[in-house]
């Protein structure tokens, strides 16, 4: 287990004994990429905000149940995961709106070819217009960056098919980029025409 | 390179291999035109989401969905001590008791005058039996209230098991959660503990104090004091720094005090009252 792993079971360990601290320190680890999963599985703030919070009750709910054979956080994420889907089934909501602009800061590590907010919302458009198994598979693995095993324990399949899904995603994205791209330069053409 | 290689395209955009190795993988897929494809619609994809990083929450956005968690498990967030200590739950206030409590105190004014007044003057004797009066009445009802909230404080378990929806669910009563109890006060519900009785003798022993900073009405909560006293009339209001609330009372020759009733200053909600 890794030092995170080790930290959080013991952190899990004080919660059950009653410690409200250990609550705070289990939150503050994760809640950023917890709430970044259901960001970007959502596309929509006020919903991936709902989901957060329905992740966090329904792991603390069960706490007592988590047996610590994989890392707590795997189990977490995939909470986040599958109350995800649970949110987008229940709103049914229309993955257009757009996010707000001063939210999400790039990450600074990335190309500044999408650092920009018109390119940011292109890629979100592009990233919500994939199926949603491979929006998973794609948000864990590029946009978490988590390791394709532990996306394959999260998502319960095969690491072959997170390969397969993450791939074939990028594909997808690749050319929605691409297509999102021309259609913004054709307009911007016919804007200074 | 003339087979297409998914997992080398992959790791290649993903700049998961070392120099040497890209730098083979590079010259490999360079003869192979759908390797040279899939490499740039991987690399372009990978590098889009990794500008999607680092999403994180806002400080009220974070504040809001920690609050809202506890709430939901039934958690204290303000119980977290500092420094390991034993936690401190809400007392619960059994206001039936209390009311109790204050008829017998209001039966205690109408002894007062046969045994002397609660005044810091006066013979020792008079003073000493009107306080035997008070204690045994006090007294009593105190340990009647204590036995009243018992139960009251026990069900605080009871309560820390219901689930958002106020039903007892499996799930929240197996949580560990509920070993912690919510002090969160509902709407309109006193933050501040009931003043002890003795603690409130104790202050009028020597009322020159709150004699010296009380002033008439308006306070904050004279609709409470209105309803206690019949009427505002001859009532007075100060502060109680030792309780952090406010007492509004009335004085018998001056120096003392005959009546008087704590309120929270924020809810104005009864904490306790005498005479």
């Amino acid at each position: 287990m890794t030092d995170r792993a080790d930290a959080d079971a013991h952190l899990v360990e004080r919660y059950l004994a009653g410690d409200v601290q250990a609550f705070n320190e289990l939150m503050a680890a994760h809640e950023n990429r917890v709430f970044g999963i259901c960001l970007r599985m959502l596309r929509d703030r006020e919903a991936a905000l709902d989901a957060t919070q329905e992740t966090f009750i329904t792991v603390f709910r069960k706490a007592d149940r988590f047996a610590g054979r994989s890392a707590f956080s795997t189990w977490l994420y995939r909470v986040a995961v599958n109350t995800s889907y649970d949110v987008a089934r229940r709103t049914q909501r229309r993955r257009t709106d757009p996010l707000p602009e001063h939210t999400d800061p790039a990450d600074p590590g990335s190309d500044d070819e999408f650092g920009s907010v018109e390119m940011r919302s292109d890629i979100e458009e592009a990233l919500a217009g994939l199926p949603s198994e491979f929006r998973a598979a794609v948000v864990l693995s590029d946009v978490e960056g988590l390791a394709l095993h532990t996306v394959s324990e999260i998502l319960g399949v095969p690491v072959g098919t997170v390969k397969s899904r993450v791939f074939r995603g990028r594909r997808i994205l690749a050319e929605k980029l691409g297509n999102l791209r021309e259609g913004s330069d054709s307009l911007r053409d016919e804007h200074h025409a | 390179m003339h087979e297409h290689d998914a997992d080398l395209v992959a790791a290649l955009a993903e700049g998961a291999l070392s120099p040497e190795d890209t730098r083979a993988a590079e010259a490999a897929i360079s003869g192979c035109p759908r390797c040279t494809a899939d490499h740039t619609a991987q690399r372009t994809a990978v590098v889009a989401m990794r500008s999607l990083a680092g999403a994180r929450l806002g400080d009220t956005e974070r504040t809001g969905l920690r609050a809202a968690v506890a709430d939901a498990i039934n958690l204290d967030l303000e119980a977290a001590p500092k420094t390991p200590t034993r936690r401190r739950a809400r007392r619960a206030v059994p206001w039936p008791s209390v009311a109790v409590a204050a008829l017998s105190v209001l039966a205690v004014v109408a002894i007062v005058p046969l045994v002397g007044t609660l005044t810091t003057s006066g013979s020792d004797d008079e003073a000493a039996t009107a306080e035997l009066a008070l204690t045994t009445i006090v007294t009593d009802t105190a340990a009647a209230a204590a036995a009243e909230a018992a139960p009251i404080e026990g069900g605080e378990e009871s309560t820390a098991q219901r689930g958002d929806d106020g039903a007892l669910s499996a799930d929240a009563a197996a949580s560990p959660s509920t070993l912690a109890v919510s002090a969160v006060p509902e709407a309109g519900e006193s933050t501040l503990e009931r003043v002890a009785d003795t603690d409130l003798r104790a202050l009028l022993e020597d009322p020159t104090a709150l004699l010296a900073i009380a002033e008439p009405p308006p306070g904050p909560c004279d609709a409470v004091a209105d309803t206690f006293f019949t009427g505002l009339d001859g009532v007075l209001v100060g502060q109680l720094p030792e309780f952090g609330a406010v007492g509004y009372f009335t004085t018998g020759d001056g120096s003392s005090v005959d009546r008087i009733v704590v309120v929270d200053p924020d809810t104005c909600e009864i904490l306790s009252s005498l005479g």
